[in-house]
């Protein structure tokens, strides 16, 4: 027991950055999951894309007439007549389209001329032909009614559109057992981003304890002591064992303190604690590789650093795999994390507890496990090769 | 007079490091600063070297007020600092060149200075690597290749064997020796008597920051009034024998335990003839005998009731 | 004196390889993974694509020859598709829905109408096609009840609808967030500069290193020491940031525009404004060297945060909400510089930010200097 012992009082020594991890993660939770709509949407919301709309044409009444509209259809964010402050707008996508309407768009509407809205977006988004269908709609309806009702000022033509296009198509929303709606709800993006604080938080704990207990002459007392190395091995994989049930079980528990009600109403949170429970597994196997391998703090800081951005970039964990280029996401499948997220992802959309359905989740979960356990085997393997070599 | 200290006071807070220190070194010395640890050495050494502020006093180095930007009176000394001053990305002659090259200017005088530091501290072998490659000891001779190799007149140094192994340490000595040969004003602190009577002409004890005793390592021993110590191993010894032991001449004092006797002298000749001379009469059988002159750590003892030693 | 000082450190910060790693290794990682992350990140997500849709095969869906029409010419392939049409019957096209093969299932019945089964840009495309349909009819009835002549006009008129929108530009940039990390990242790289500047204001002085010590007992004037310290920081720190570039332009090909010289301007007062934060740490803060390493990471990584490292829509919010912030801190400053290079003509707003820039890194320097001049130390 006395290596078990000395396992939790060499840990102090890293425990500052292992809070850190901590913190930051949990920091970073709270401030999504104060974003992240809590209650599902049951009802049909239609987006409504953020608009600048610039109106040169003050004085014109079918002008201001669109500006209503818009105003209906889109969210209009208040802007001032500043390309500068108009283009920081786009780039920082507060507004996905801007407006301008040109001076005189009005009269040269109603005296047929061609005129046209002039609009700034992203080049071919989805949401610019969204408020393109919405302008085309109500100039497009109303040029109908100048030319072919006869009513004349700019005032009643607006209000004859405007009654047009009050109707409104009836939407139905159809749930197929998700409590979600399609939302990706607040916990799963929690257990995706959990993916990344446990592998900081893991690896750096298991490394540090390694590379205490491999420093050459620690290593040979203890080979020296009257206790099996066997012994010795079991009892620091007991700390590690112990350590990363820890980190998991903080994490766990943060995720019913932020989003219990949720959690627990969908029914999921016993397979998110699965899934990660499994991806706590294959950090404490990195942690092994990384302590195993490199002997500074320094370079260790280095070390878990790379290993966690680029396990977690290119497996999916801050950007979702769905928009994330198809090459890179081939390359993610040989990482863990891939399959943590593809796990946690096939959860959130989990439509019903089938055997079908659960059967992906299982899938990507063993995979995880078949990680830890090949991590751990070739660690194994190269750390005795290298150490009979160096003594 | 190469350095002169008046009065000099330094405090930490309320701790008083330097209580009215006072030093004078002349040309050719070697002077040793021996106190304890924590007795102010080498306050005093920074002080002189102008790194620190102080409260009071004044020194002057060659004669002139020593100050930060006395840039003519740096010139010409050396120091080696108590901890390793060296850059770990640099190799040996590296390191040696770099410091050299903050004295010197000229490119060719550099390189010559810089190989004769070399073989003068033995690294002549190890000159590629780099200092996290060395030894402790050898890593101390480097530090001491960075201070002297720009031959300074004034060379100072501050505790440069803590934790060198005895080779090294011979070889350190011999080298100051050398360096003072040559012309060469050395000030050296430690708190090892044994180093300092080995190798200083004069020598400063010092204690909480204040000079207790100066003078040639004789001079200070006869300022005790100590003379040999005589200890022999004897299993039986009656308190009457002791008793009569007490008698002899020029025994000052003399005890019996742990089956030893020791018998202080205050001086006087054939004292060791005559103590066996009397066991033997006595047909007592003893064992070892051993006899020891006094050293500074008797001098310290005397003047301040402590070990040098903690 | 100069020489000597300055190719000797150059030599010792090159050779430094754990900060090498932090200062060149780390931002090309992270570039690299930026790169693959992001991406594609702005094509994928906002370009248009048809939205998938069924349609409920019914009578009363056959019997509306109209709304077949307008299903089909939305579904024509071409640049105007907007809808990729399935007609099935009601089970297939819920299941098509369920398994997210479909964004919506348009049903015909008494009235059109429409089933989802979540919120989203493609269900509100679809509800707007149909309600525009629906729409049209009532405009088309509304018109014909007052104007029963026109009908054959008005029908043929139906198919020729105008596009009121043409697309203008401020500029030729693309307002493509992406480049928000890539800057941000430039300007984290530039902030990490401070390691060399936190490593000379170490080295310098003789109460936080014996080096310092030694060196300040040597004959020369401490001014020339720092300087020629400073020059060897920035020079490495410069080359550093300048493989970074090269590596975001010519390998990522990542756009900074056209106007190099600018961008390398950027760049050199980038690094200049990071060597002065690390020397000002280093000089300035209290403690140890663990505590002041510790005190320059948490600074430079919380100044990128909020030049946009990890969201860049941060710089934004910040720039209105708190615009003093962005002025006084150097990585957003930095990463606005390459910003307004790429997406304004003018060239106000970059001289701004390189002006900020100076002053900060004169007024850290000169704080620095002031405390390096003390020429005595306290305790060493």
């Amino acid at each position: 027991m006395q290596v078990f012992k000395a396992y939790f009082k060499v840990m102090r020594s890293s425990a500052a950055s292992i809070a850190v991890n901590l913190g930051v993660f949990l920091g970073i939770a709270v401030l999504l999951s104060s974003m992240a709509p809590e209650t599902a949407v049951m009802n049909f919301e239609p987006t409504r894309t953020p608009v600048a709309v610039i109106n040169r044409d003050g004085n014109g009444q079918l002008a201001q007439g669109l500006v209503d509209y818009l105003g209906q259809t889109s969210r209009l964010v208040p802007y001032p007549d500043d390309p500068e402050k108009l283009q920081d707008a786009l780039f920082f996508r507060n507004v996905e389209y801007i407006a301008i309407i040109p001076a005189g768009f009005s009269d040269a509407f109603m005296s047929g001329e061609s005129c046209a809205v002039q609009k700034v977006i992203v080049p071919a988004s989805t949401s610019s032909y969204y408020v393109d269908m919405s302008i085309n709609k109500f100039l497009n309806t109303v040029r109908l009614h100048r030319k072919y009702s006869g009513e004349g000022s700019q005032a009643e033509l607006v209000a004859a559109a405007r009654a047009d296009l009050a109707f409104d198509t009836p939407v139905a929303m159809k749930s197929f057992g998700t409590a979600t709606g399609g939302e990706r709800p607040g916990y799963a993006y929690y257990f995706a981003y959990s993916a990344y604080a446990l592998l900081a938080m893991i690896i750096t704990g298991v490394s540090s304890i390694m590379i205490a207990f491999n420093r050459p002459d620690l290593y040979l007392r203890n080979l020296c002591a009257p206790v099996p190395s066997r012994s010795t091995s079991l009892e620091l994989a007991a700390g590690h064992g112990v350590f990363a049930l820890g980190c998991w079980a903080i994490l766990v528990l943060g995720s019913f303190v932020l989003h219990g009600k949720s959690l627990v109403a969908s029914g999921l949170a016993g397979l998110y604690s699965l899934n990660t429970l499994a991806f706590a597994a294959v950090s404490a196997c990195m942690g092994f590789l990384v302590g195993s391998f490199v002997k500074s703090g320094g370079s260790q800081a280095g070390a878990v650093n790379v290993v966690t951005l680029v396990m977690s970039f290119l497996g999916g964990v801050f950007v979702p795999q769905s928009v994330m280029n198809k090459s890179v996401l081939s390359v993610g499948r040989f990482l863990p994390t891939y399959w943590f997220i593809r796990a946690n992802d096939a959860i959130g959309e989990l439509t019903g507890f089938t055997a079908d359905s659960l059967r992906p989740i299982y899938g990507s979960i063993l995979i995880q496990l078949g990680f830890a356990v090949a991590t751990f085997s070739v660690t194994l393997l190269l750390s005795k090769e290298r150490r009979l070599s160096h003594l | 007079m190469l350095i002169n200290v008046q009065n000099l006071v330094k405090r930490y807070g309320s701790l008083l490091a330097l209580d009215h220190f006072d030093l004078q070194v002349s040309e050719g010395e070697i002077v040793g600063l021996l106190g304890p640890n924590g007795s102010g050495k080498t306050t005093a050494i920074n002080c002189i070297l102008s790194l620190l502020k102080y409260d009071k006093g004044t020194i002057e180095v060659f004669g002139k007020p020593m100050a930060p930007d006395a840039y003519e009176l740096k010139r010409n000394i050396g120091i080696v600092m108590q901890n390793v001053a060296v850059f770990d990305e640099l190799r040996v002659d590296e390191n040696i060149d770099y410091f050299c090259g903050l004295y010197v200017r000229d490119p060719g005088t550099r390189r010559r200075l810089v190989e004769e530091a070399i073989d003068f501290v033995g690294l002549g072998e190890f000159r590629k690597f780099h200092p996290k490659k060395l030894s402790g000891g050898l890593l101390r001779r480097l530090n001491i290749a960075c201070g002297i190799a720009h031959k300074p007149k004034l060379l100072i140094l501050d505790e440069p064997t803590v934790a060198v192994d005895p080779q090294s340490r011979n070889s350190i000595l011999e080298g100051i020796r050398e360096l003072n040969r040559e012309g060469t004003t050395v000030v050296y602190t430690s708190h090892y008597m044994e180093e300092v009577e080995q190798l200083c002409t004069r020598i400063v004890i010092m204690d909480k920051g204040k000079t207790l005793a100066t003078g040639t390592n004789g001079e200070l021993k006869s300022m005790i009034n100590d003379g040999e110590t005589i200890s022999v191993e004897l299993y039986v010894l009656q308190p009457e024998d002791l008793a009569q032991i007490r008698q002899l001449p020029h025994v000052t004092r003399a005890h019996y335990a742990d089956n030893r006797l020791s018998v202080h002298y205050d001086g006087g000749q054939h004292n060791l003839l005559r103590l066996l001379d009397y066991l033997k009469s006595r047909e007592l059988s003893f064992n070892r005998v051993f006899s020891e002159q006094p050293t500074l750590n008797d001098v310290f003892l005397e003047i301040t009731g402590r070990q040098l030693r903690d | 004196m100069f020489m000597h000082v300055f190719s000797y450190r150059l030599k010792c910060l090159l050779r430094d390889r754990e900060t090498v790693f932090w200062t060149l290794i780390f931002t090309l990682l992270l570039a690299t993974l930026y790169y693959f992350a992001f991406g594609h990140l702005t094509g994928e997500q906002e370009r248009f694509d048809p939205v998938r849709t069924a349609v409920v095969d019914s009578p009363a869906y056959r019997g509306d020859v109209r709304f077949q029409q307008v299903l089909a010419s939305l579904s024509e392939p071409g640049e105007n598709q907007l809808l990729e049409l399935t007609v099935a019957d009601e089970q297939q096209a819920e299941r098509m829905l369920e398994n997210g093969s479909v964004a919506g299932m348009i049903t015909v019945g008494e009235s059109i109408g429409l089933v989802v089964k979540q919120s989203g840009i493609e269900q509100s495309i679809l509800k707007a096609i149909l309600d525009e349909y629906a729409h049209t009819t009532k405009t088309v009835v509304g018109i014909l009840a007052k104007n029963a002549g026109a009908a054959q006009q008005l029908i043929s008129e139906l198919g020729d609808r105008k596009g009121y929108t043409e697309q203008i530009s401020f500029s030729d940039a693309v307002p493509d967030t992406i480049l928000g990390f890539f800057y941000a990242l430039i300007a984290m790289a530039c902030m990490y500069s401070g390691f060399w500047g936190l490593r000379n204001a170490i080295d310098v002085q003789a109460d936080l290193s014996a080096r310092g010590a030694r060196r300040s007992v040597a004959p020369i004037h401490k001014l020339g020491v720092v300087l020629a310290d400073a020059a060897a920081a920035l020079a490495v720190s410069f080359a550093e940031v300048l493989i970074l570039i090269a590596y975001l332009a010519f390998v990522l090909r990542i756009n900074f525009g056209n106007q190099i010289g600018y961008v390398l301007l950027t760049c050199f007062v980038g690094c200049i404004a990071g060597v002065s934060f690390g020397g000002f740490i280093g000089t300035v803060v209290r403690g140890n060297e663990g505590v002041k390493t510790g005190i320059l990471i948490g600074a430079s990584m919380t100044m990128s945060f909020l030049a946009g490292l990890m969201w860049v829509g941060i710089k934004d919010i910040i720039a209105r909400k708190a615009p003093v912030l962005s002025y006084i801190n150097p990585a957003a400053l930095i990463s606005d510089a390459f910003y307004s290079l790429y997406i304004f003509d003018s060239h106000r707003r970059f001289f701004v930010n390189i002006g900020m820039l100076c002053l900060i890194s004169a007024i850290m320097c000169a704080a620095s200097f002031m405390r390096l001049r003390r020429e005595r130390y306290a305790s060493v």
